[in-house]
């Protein structure tokens, strides 16, 4: 019963911040989204397109004490079950027996990210909500979050108008072309979801991106073409999967859209290039004996552009 | 146009008769003033979808025509053409495609480098930087390498939501000048 008023307590506080100003100031929905999906104990079917490849999963959230867990529990093959603690997710392939371990910088859920500061988004983007729509049978408010530059993509979310949970998200590009969308086909808010644990016992357990944290005046090389809005976020030293090969990594966002700049030293068998998969971009060149890769959800402009910008201080 | 001699007129009418099958309609028509005002209708409806100059005749006339017109079933008739020419357009068909997929694969395979320049131009006052005319290179599609598979993953994780045993991507590597 107590948990049943807390729920009850939570969504009229998300509802009544909100109430009657939704379609007037597009940032309180975000925010109300933003603490719904952090406070919120809630499940559902996630169909997720990226890369032109559909998966389907089970989604649970839960918030208990304080601490947020995201869980996947995969439908088709390859079976898996993911689970994400803060900055660590670990991921059980059913079929091998295997836990992978994966260790983040930052804890990146799997639905979307937000900054911790909503409103530094309206400097590089605008907020819009265009109109309603119905989501898996829920009323949905349509928010669109388009750039000022062509350095972004657009986001589109539907936002449930009870829960304020996304029922779906879309990242567009410029034409308005669809290049990745997670859409719900039901979500609840279910009070009595608790956390999951991944069974390790007679398991092969592997460690990956085990990261060594360098600190950002530690970088070897100077960004001279950052998009407005984007700022270093980590700087770390981890090994890539499967290969196991020590690279660094710079972590760059502009709180929406995020790129990563990896520089390998003399690497072997290095492709340089622009690369594509769904909404990420990559381009890869060399700069003496470094290599870099600028990768991240961003259009092949700014990769390019980040990748051209980059002059290392010592060689 | 139950009738196959009034078929036969709307094929002479075409030129689409042998000079055998035009002379034995020819004979009919002289024998049968049905027929002969059968070939004046599809006359007139023949100018008439031509846009030709058509005599204007009394109201009585073309209330007859109406009429008869009316009467006459709708029956299109497949035109006859010589079978080189059907493989004529057969060729060209097939060379037409051909050139469309050849100029809509590469522009869409382009799409990325194309938003590259048009990002990057309208952008060049404030960074005052140009993409390098030799990075527009001729595109070539290689299976995603295991370093990009390596970055992605350290990027996002993207394996876990996004399947782990399949990830065979196909992407474009563009040769890249560095321009160093």
């Amino acid at each position: 019963m107590l948990r049943w008023l807390a729920l009850l307590g939570a969504l009229s506080f998300i509802g009544s911040s909100v109430a009657g100003e939704a379609e007037d100031k597009p940032l309180s929905l975000l925010i109300a989204m933003q603490q719904a999906m952090a406070s919120l104990n809630y499940q559902g079917t996630l169909a997720i397109l990226k890369n032109a490849k559909l998966d389907t999963l089970h989604y649970f959230h839960t918030m208990q004490k304080g601490v947020e867990q995201e869980r996947l529990v995969s439908l088709n093959s390859p079976l898996r079950e993911v689970i994400r603690d803060a900055d660590q997710v670990s991921c059980l392939f059913k079929a091998a027996q295997q836990v992978v371990i994966d260790h983040k910088p930052v804890g990146q859920s799997f639905l979307l990210d937000l900054p911790k500061d909503l409103s530094m988004l309206e400097k590089q983007y605008t907020l819009a909500v265009e109109h309603e729509a119905q989501v898996a049978l829920q009323a949905a408010d349509v928010m669109l979050i388009k750039p000022v530059d062509q350095f972004r993509y657009t986001r589109k979310y539907w936002i449930a108008k009870q829960s304020h949970l996304p029922l779906k998200i879309e990242v567009q590009d410029f034409t308005g072309e669809t290049l990745e969308q997670v859409i719900f086909t039901d979500l609840r808010v279910v009070d009595g979801l608790t956390k999951v644990d991944i069974a390790m016992a007679d398991k092969k357990v592997q460690h990956i991106h085990q990261f060594e944290a360098l600190g950002i005046e530690q970088l070897p090389f100077q960004l001279h073409n950052l998009p407005d809005g984007f700022e270093k976020r980590a700087f770390i030293r981890t090994h890539l999967h499967p290969s196991n090969k020590a690279v660094e990594q710079l972590l760059l966002s502009d709180g929406l859209s995020s790129v990563s700049v990896y520089v390998e030293k003399n690497p072997q068998n290095f492709h340089a290039g622009l690369q594509t998969a769904g909404a990420v971009n990559s381009l890869s060149r060399v700069i003496g004996d470094y290599s870099i890769t600028v990768l991240g959800d961003v259009p092949a402009a700014t990769v390019e552009l980040i990748a051209q910008g980059i002059v290392f201080t010592e060689q | 146009m139950t009738n196959p001699l009034h078929k036969k007129v709307s094929q002479f009418l075409d030129d689409d008769l042998s000079q055998s099958e035009s002379l034995h309609l020819l004979t009919a028509m002289q024998q049968q003033p049905d027929l002969q005002a059968t070939m004046h209708r599809y006359q007139l409806i023949n100018q008439a979808l031509r846009a030709r100059p058509v005599p204007v005749a009394d109201a009585t006339f073309s209330a007859q025509i109406t009429q008869k017109l009316a009467s006459e079933p709708v029956y299109l008739l497949p035109q006859r053409r010589p079978k080189s020419q059907h493989y004529k357009t057969a060729a060209l068909a097939l060379a037409a495609s051909i050139t469309a997929a050849a100029i809509i694969i590469p522009v869409s395979m382009k799409i990325n480098t194309e938003q590259t320049r048009m990002a990057l131009a309208s952008t060049e006052q404030t960074y005052g930087k140009l993409i390098p005319a030799k990075s527009a290179q001729p595109l070539h599609l290689y299976p995603v390498n295991q370093r990009f598979q390596g970055y992605l993953q350290a990027h996002n994780g993207s394996l876990y939501t996004n399947g782990a045993a399949d990830l065979q991507y196909r992407t474009q590597l563009a040769s890249y000048d560095q321009g160093e």
